[in-house]
């Protein structure tokens, strides 16, 4: 029995979780205020303060997470080192925060009337501000949700990470879960004919992403089975060992096939009864973002190094022998 | 680098005592269940009754190229210019515990004070040539750890090489 990876276990997992689930939830809200003409209250309330709270929370996990929290906290001298992507990741992650925050108090209309009495020009270019921010913020969402794969692709050492495929992973996992959070935000909206529209768009959108990110777990456990041992031990973690039951049962079932099930159901318009097909909307949201989480915690918990387990890099360590001679 | 020292640990020679691991708890005076900066690692192979057992003292390699150094966050972790050994600075470190993650051996330990790892004893002192003295090496009762620059340490396994050929110690 393998022993699984826990230096960085539930604070770490939920960490990426967010990360990914803010930036997704940012960039797919944005698109749609974008393409809607911002026609939708509760979008636009609602998205960018999710994005806000699960990127300060996601923050705030990171920081407990580590030995020294306060320490953390003075980043201006713990995040100095910019080969690490450690640290250009939390700078990425603080200026985000502020954009995002920006985006969402802007967003609110009585927050952005007050704001507006009290400096004029806040109000005067309040609609500007919140497009200039949907902008920069989408962008920023993309790399936080892409960051969250690179963190553990920049540790070299372990062998399941140390692919492309998991930066990958990681960003089509949060687009999906940010397209979720999008769709249980617009099945709010007063405007129930303007939105269904939008919320097939994206039901759609959402099945083809569900497809690709089963397409990329795929990939990246084929390639891995096949690759060295080390590579091969730890996919088989997930495919058949310790992490089977959580792997097959919430991430690829819970995560992928639930919502990819009920969002065919959805668009194919099979349930008639309205709160019935609201209700299966929501459940599809819920399976997803358990789906979500659970793909970061086994990922994490599988990324065994290689000289823990296997002979290989036990015996280049024993190869150092012939290496000095 | 040319002056860089090493700690070589010969798999022939080891025994699996875990005396290089007990001195350097003591000698730093490691609190017992906390952390390890040495330990003894074993592979077996083969099955009854042709096992292979093949043993290991495992610690910091101090890397020409330190994956450690580059992913920490903090700066925390440098190379010395004049013998190349990794040392961390807890004061800066924040106990992330990505260098866990970047170091191809796990080596990385972690405490409140952040990361530890072996340092080649420098903390302890050096001798008269500005030389560490590393204790596991000092302790180890069938000499399988050899400590010096690389040449010295191949000279070492030369010699041993080249008994090994005459028929004589491993």
């Amino acid at each position: 029995m393998i022993a699984l990876q826990t230096h960085w276990s539930w604070l770490p997992a939920i960490y990426l979780f967010l990360g990914g689930l803010s930036g997704g939830t940012f960039l797919v809200s944005s698109i749609v205020r974008f393409a809607s003409g911002d026609r939708y209250d509760h979008l636009a309330k609602i998205a960018p303060w999710v994005s806000f709270i699960s990127l300060a929370a996601g923050l705030l996990c990171l920081i407990a997470e580590v030995e020294k929290p306060f320490q953390a906290m003075m980043m201006w001298k713990s995040f100095v080192n910019f080969s690490s992507w450690m640290a250009i990741g939390a700078w990425l992650l603080f200026v985000s925060i502020l954009v995002f925050l920006i985006c969402a108090l802007f967003s609110t209309p009585r927050i952005c009337t007050a704001l507006g009495e009290l400096w004029k020009p806040f109000g005067t270019h309040a609609e500007g501000i919140v497009k200039v921010t949907m902008g920069i913020g989408s962008v920023l969402g993309f790399f936080v949700a892409l960051y969250t794969g690179i963190l553990l692709g920049a540790a070299p050492s372990i062998p399941l990470w140390d692919t492309w495929l998991i930066p990958a992973l990681f960003t089509v996992s949060a687009m999906d879960a940010g397209a979720s959070v999008t769709i249980a935000i617009l099945l709010a909206e007063k405007d129930e004919r303007g939105s269904k529209s939008h919320v097939n768009r994206l039901e759609a959108a959402l099945l083809v992403l569900i497809v690709l990110e089963g397409a990329v777990i795929a990939a990246l456990l084929t390639t891995m089975s096949g690759g060295t041992l080390s590579e091969a031990l730890s996919a088989s973690i997930m495919l058949s060992g310790s992490l089977a039951v959580p792997f097959w049962g919430l991430v690829v079932g819970l995560g992928l096939g639930i919502p990819g099930l009920l969002g065919i159901v959805g668009l194919t318009g099979v349930v008639k009864n309205s709160s019935v097909s609201r209700a299966l909307k929501v459940a599809a949201v819920a399976c997803a973002l358990v789906g979500g989480f659970t793909l970061r915690f086994v990922i994490l918990s599988s990324g065994i190094h290689g000289i823990m387990m296997s002979p290989d890099a036990y015996q280049a360590a024993l190869g150092i022998y012939q290496i000095i001679s | 680098m040319s002056n860089q020292l090493m700690i070589f640990a010969d798999p022939d020679r080891c025994i699996k005592c875990w005396a290089c691991q007990v001195a350097c708890k003591q000698w730093h005076e490691i609190k017992a269940g906390t952390i390890t900066r040495r330990r003894v690692i074993e592979d077996t192979s083969g099955t009854f009754p042709d096992v292979k057992r093949v043993f290991y003292s495992l610690s910091c390699m101090h890397c020409e190229k330190s994956a450690c150094m580059e992913v920490c966050p903090a700066g925390a972790i440098s190379k010395r210019v004049e013998d190349g050994i990794v040392t961390v600075d807890r004061d800066k470190c924040i106990g992330c515990h990505y260098c866990f993650f970047a170091c191809p051996y796990g080596i990385p330990d972690y405490d409140d004070g952040g990361m530890d790892k072996c340092d080649m004893c420098l903390s302890l002192g050096t001798d008269e040539n500005g030389r560490p003295m590393p204790h596991c090496v000092q302790t180890c009762p069938t000499q399988a750890l050899y400590f010096g620059t690389k040449e010295e340490i191949n000279k070492v396994l030369d010699e041993k090489n080249a008994a090994m050929v005459a028929g004589g110690r491993l």
